[in-house]
């Protein structure tokens, strides 16, 4: 065509198009004239114009090329200020951010979300799940800490910074061979079996949300994000509907559709991610090929990156891991391995020789494996054929136990999936209401479903009581956790007997529960038996083992038995320690509860040993902004303060104080608790302004966290009374000793300890404002609760003594004496005194802060 | 210039995307903020440097509106021209370019 002819067929077309469509006939053939090339250039064209009317309509920047934002330069976002750009694509840019505060900077990474979200709606839902993501603490888990909105309105999310390569590209990197890929990539299963059990699911696993650090240990990021950015928010802004946050190559066919999204998403996910690990690329959508099909297509770095050759490469991954790869991405969900533990173990079981499930069990494949597994034995053999034969029906029969066995525990585990995945399928009514699941409700509707759904299923009722039990007590709701542990616990005695591994179990996470709700008798007997149980039937080196005796040691350290308390913690160490594949969170948790018996035995100095490596294993295990981490400096911070090194305590406190804002929020207990704390120790250091400050920043911290009328609260209120009293302010602070009494008398009756303090208290400062004030009908009382009430070994024989000296004191109008001295010095081993936010005492007077309570 | 940024960042990526452990982005970019049209950018921009053959003027036209964003009053201005007339070469241009990387409709 020449430019011409192009002309002349435009002029045509111009003129075509400014008439109706039913005119245009007639035009073309008066106006073309025989000239038939040109009609059907026009018609052509005319019909191109009308076959899709927004062709070309809609500019380039806006549909959908992934361009690189316009850098719109952010020097602070929110409080943090940020020092460089990690990324960009997903959801939006993601920064490096710090965060200065208390003389100590945090490092972090900010998501900035793009336009087009809603804000309000996003972070009102990451409050309402706040919660359940500071629970999601796992080693392998990027924490994600806080959210926000920019000065320009969009939302952001502070999470864990992490240092690392993408998965495939580390592996890739490090010429990984696939065994050693496999390895990588289960540890990678078992953090997303971590945050299923607690009903998170990620919908966008990708081997470029899966960091590994550079000491080789993967790390997955934007977990929990997906709760929070729930479809159905952005759904609310039209100009996003069907965005929806997954990655074409790793979305499981469900998300494509649209369809809801279960823990089988991720499986599936997690198979798209495995195929790329070992193929080097990600699936083919629709019918995956056999990755072992895969490579012989790949180019040659696919091979060389796992050192090894194409053909050796198809070699290894013909068979077994097609399969486990197939399986894991199967179209239909519920065909896919039940969960990603499932997956993992299959994986292992690969590894190790054995028969895996993604296949059909045949004779002649459960042979190949035997022989497989026991060249040596049956090379030997050979000579001999009867041996052969012999040997055959030898493994054959105990190979038939062992996969019945497997088979067992494997068909309850894929119900408890199948459980789990059935809690996120929303009822009709709900989906009508346009309703929404929080991860709450999800763990709510698990609980209220259990006896419905599993009915004929006792073994997969009883492992769901028991898991959501577990995550409940996890949230500190004890009374929703208390009837499912029970209910698990009698369901395993009757059909597993009363000593099985599954019922000391149970048992155990009873105890642990009673403990935690303050019921030590009926705690320690739980904890006996099922310690006693798991030694015999796990053997006494089992990591089970060292769980339950670090609970029971806790309750021992509870009820005062101090020596065996010790020897437990030791051998739960001990066995710790000698654990194949390193050093674990619950070691962590032992060393710490160990630390806090030291320091209440009086051994600062040990404790703080302890301490330092259950920090340092900590910062490893969990990066250094995790809760538990916080939890740890705050307890080193008092050993601290033991050791009267108060700027070292202070330094560790806002450290713990500034994680803890971050991972709860202002007004949650454990924050409010590190307020207390702090302005404790700079009351100590003399910085009274400050700590005055500190503590009534506190005592409003608890009363949101907890209401103005909790017993908790009335403790931080007696701390701040204190302060004023202190500092000469009678008056306000017999205010503030009278609020503390009355709730007191609400809360725990007119008979408890607690109230004898309280009585003490008023009667001191209404002597201090009048030295003839009528005080000893207070004082009486006070004293008929502390002889009536109190366990000598929390009313020990000093606080007695120096109270009776008060009560005399009043007798005889001396309001100097000082009974019950709070002002006594921190160390002693009298119970009620001020260290109440944290000491973890079984005082009744002092409730423990959860941050320093002992971890269970 | 923007429609060569743009071209050379297509190109990009189709050239990591067909190599492997190239970095996917998640599916909820601006992508979703519009449908994505079915425009394959690299054809495109072919057929365009060919229209350009046939008429610079409606090249730039396509380029200005489709890669630049720009309205047809926006381009008649930037062209000194017409928005009438552009709006008329902008009709001519798209039907080409449609039959060219679709083929003529039936």
């Amino acid at each position: 065509m020449t430019p011409e002819r192009w002309r002349q067929i435009r002029e045509v077309f111009d003129a075509a198009c400014a008439l109706p469509a039913d005119e245009r006939g007639a035009f073309l053939t008066g106006l073309c004239d025989g000239d038939n090339e040109l009609r059907r250039e026009v018609e052509s064209l005319l019909a191109a114009s009308a076959a899709d009317p927004e062709f070309l309509e809609t500019p380039a920047v806006l549909s959908g090329l992934d361009l690189p934002e316009e850098p719109s330069p952010r020097e602070r976002i929110g409080p943090y200020r940020v020092v460089g750009e990690l990324g960009h694509g997903g959801m939006g840019t993601v920064y490096a951010g710090v965060h200065e505060q208390g003389g100590f900077t945090r490092r972090v990474a900010l998501k900035v979300i793009r336009r087009g979200m809603d804000s309000d709606l996003i972070l009102h839902r990451f409050l309402t799940e706040r919660q359940i993501l500071a629970s999601l603490e796992h080693p392998l888990i990027a924490r994600l800490y806080d959210a926000g909105t920019t000065e320009d309105g969009l939302p952001y999310f502070v999470m864990e910074q992490i240092d690392g390569r993408s998965l495939v590209a580390d592996c890739d990197a490090r010429c990984l061979p696939v065994a050693a890929r496999i390895e990588l990539f289960r540890q990678v299963c078992a953090a997303v079996q971590y945050a299923h059990q607690r009903l998170i699911v990620h919908r966008d696993l990708k081997p470029s949300n899966i960091l590994v650090t550079a000491d080789g240990v993967p790390k997955l990021l934007d977990f929990g994000l997906a709760t929070v950015l729930d479809p159905e928010i952005a759904a609310a802004d039209v100009t996003i509907a069907g965005a929806r946050l997954m990655t074409p190559d790793y979305a499981s066919p469900e998300q494509v559709r649209g369809d809801r999204v279960t823990t089988a998403t991720d499986v599936y996910s997690l198979g798209a991610v495995l195929h790329e690990l070992l193929t080097g690329r990600p699936p083919r959508a629709g019918e995956p090929e056999r990755p072992s099909a895969a490579v012989l297509t790949a180019p040659e770095e696919v091979s060389r990156a796992r050192g090894t050759t194409a053909h050796r490469l198809q070699r290894q991954l013909a068979g077994d891991l097609d399969n486990i790869v197939l399986k894991a991405l199967r179209q239909e969900p519920e065909r896919r391995y039940g969960s990603a533990e499932q997956l993992a173990e299959d994986l292992h079981r690969h590894l190790a020789g054995l028969p895996v499930s993604a296949r059909p069990d045949t004779l002649w494949y459960r042979t190949r494996k035997l022989a497989q597994r026991h060249r040596a034995g049956l090379a030997a053999a050979a000579a001999v054929i009867l041996a052969v034969a012999l040997l055959t029906v030898f493994y054959t029969v105990r190979l038939a136990r062992e996969r019945d066995h497997a088979r067992r525990e494997a068909e309850t585990a894929r119900q408890v999936s199948v459980f789990l995945a059935s809690l996120f399928e929303l009822s009709d009514p709900e989906r009508a209401k346009g309703a929404k699941l929080t991860a709450r409700d999800l763990l709510d509707r698990g609980a209220r479903s259990i006896d419905h759904d599993l009915a004929g299923q006792p073994a997969v009722a009883a492992a769901m009581l028991d898991l959501i039990g577990n995550v409940y007590r996890d949230l500190n709701l004890y009374p929703q956790a208390k009837p499912l542990l029970e209910r698990s616990l009698a369901l395993r005695t009757r059909t597993l007997g009363a000593e099985s591994a599954e019922t000391a179990e149970s048992r155990r996470d009873l105890g642990t529960l009673l403990h935690s709700m303050g019921d030590d008798k009926s705690a320690r007997a739980l904890l006996e038996q099922a310690l006693r149980t798991q030694e015999r039937v796990l053997g006494p080196s089992h990591p089970e083992v060292a769980k339950t005796a670090t609970t029971l040691a806790n309750v021992l350290k509870a009820t005062g038995d101090y020596s065996r308390a010790r020897a437990l913690f030791e051998r739960a160490i001990a066995i710790q320690q000698a654990a194949p594949g390193g050093a674990t969170l619950d070691a962590t948790k032992t060393l710490s509860n160990y630390g806090l018996l030291l320091q209440r035995l009086g051994d600062p100095q040990g404790a703080k040993a302890l301490f330092e490596r259950a920090l340092a294993l900590q910062e490893k295990l969990l990066g250094p902004q995790s809760p538990t981490v916080a939890s740890t400096l705050n307890n080193l911070a008092s050993t601290e303060r033991q050791l009267d090194d108060l700027s070292d305590a202070i330094r560790l406190e806002e450290r713990a104080l500034v994680i803890c804002e971050a991972a709860y929020g202002r007004d949650h207990r454990v924050y409010a608790a590190m307020l207390g704390e702090l302005g404790n120790m700079m009351n100590a250091r003399g910085d009274r302004a400050h700590a005055l400050e500190l503590l009534r920043s506190s005592v409003e911290a608890y009363e949101k966290a907890l209401g103005p009328d909790h017993p908790d609260t009335a403790n931080a209120v007696r701390n701040l009374a204190i302060l004023y009293a202190e500092g000469g302010d009678h008056a306000t602070a017999l205010g503030l000793f009278l609020r503390v009494l009355s709730i007191r008398e609400r809360a725990r009756g007119p008979e408890d300890p607690f109230v004898a303090q309280s009585l003490e208290d008023v009667a001191q400062e209404r002597l201090h404002l009048d030295p003839a004030a009528p005080v000893e009908p207070l004082l009486r009382r006070a004293l008929a609760i502390c002889r009536g009430k109190l366990p000598p070994a929390i009313w020990t024989p000093a606080a007695c003594s120096s109270f009776w000296a008060a009560f005399s004191a009043s007798t005889t109008r001396r309001p100097r004496a000082s009974p019950c001295s709070r002002r006594a010095p921190r160390s002693s081993a009298a119970p009620c005194r001020r260290e109440a936010p944290t000491s973890g005492t079984p005082n009744p007077g002092c409730a423990p802060a959860p941050a320093h309570d002992e971890v269970s | 210039m923007m429609r060569r940024v743009l071209v050379d960042h297509a190109r990009h990526r189709d050239r990591v995307k067909r190599g492997a452990g190239a970095p996917r982005v998640s599916l909820d970019e601006a992508d979703a903020l519009v449908p994505p049209r079915d425009v394959d950018l690299i054809d495109l921009h072919d057929a365009l440097e060919r229209l350009g053959q046939l008429d610079a003027e409606q090249a730039r036209i396509v380029e200005l509106r489709f890669f630049g964003g720009l309205t047809i009053e926006e381009t008649a201005e930037v062209l000194g021209s017409s928005p009438a007339t552009v709006k008329r070469d902008w009709a001519s241009a798209r039907a080409w370019l449609y039959r060219e990387l679709h083929g003529a409709p039936p």
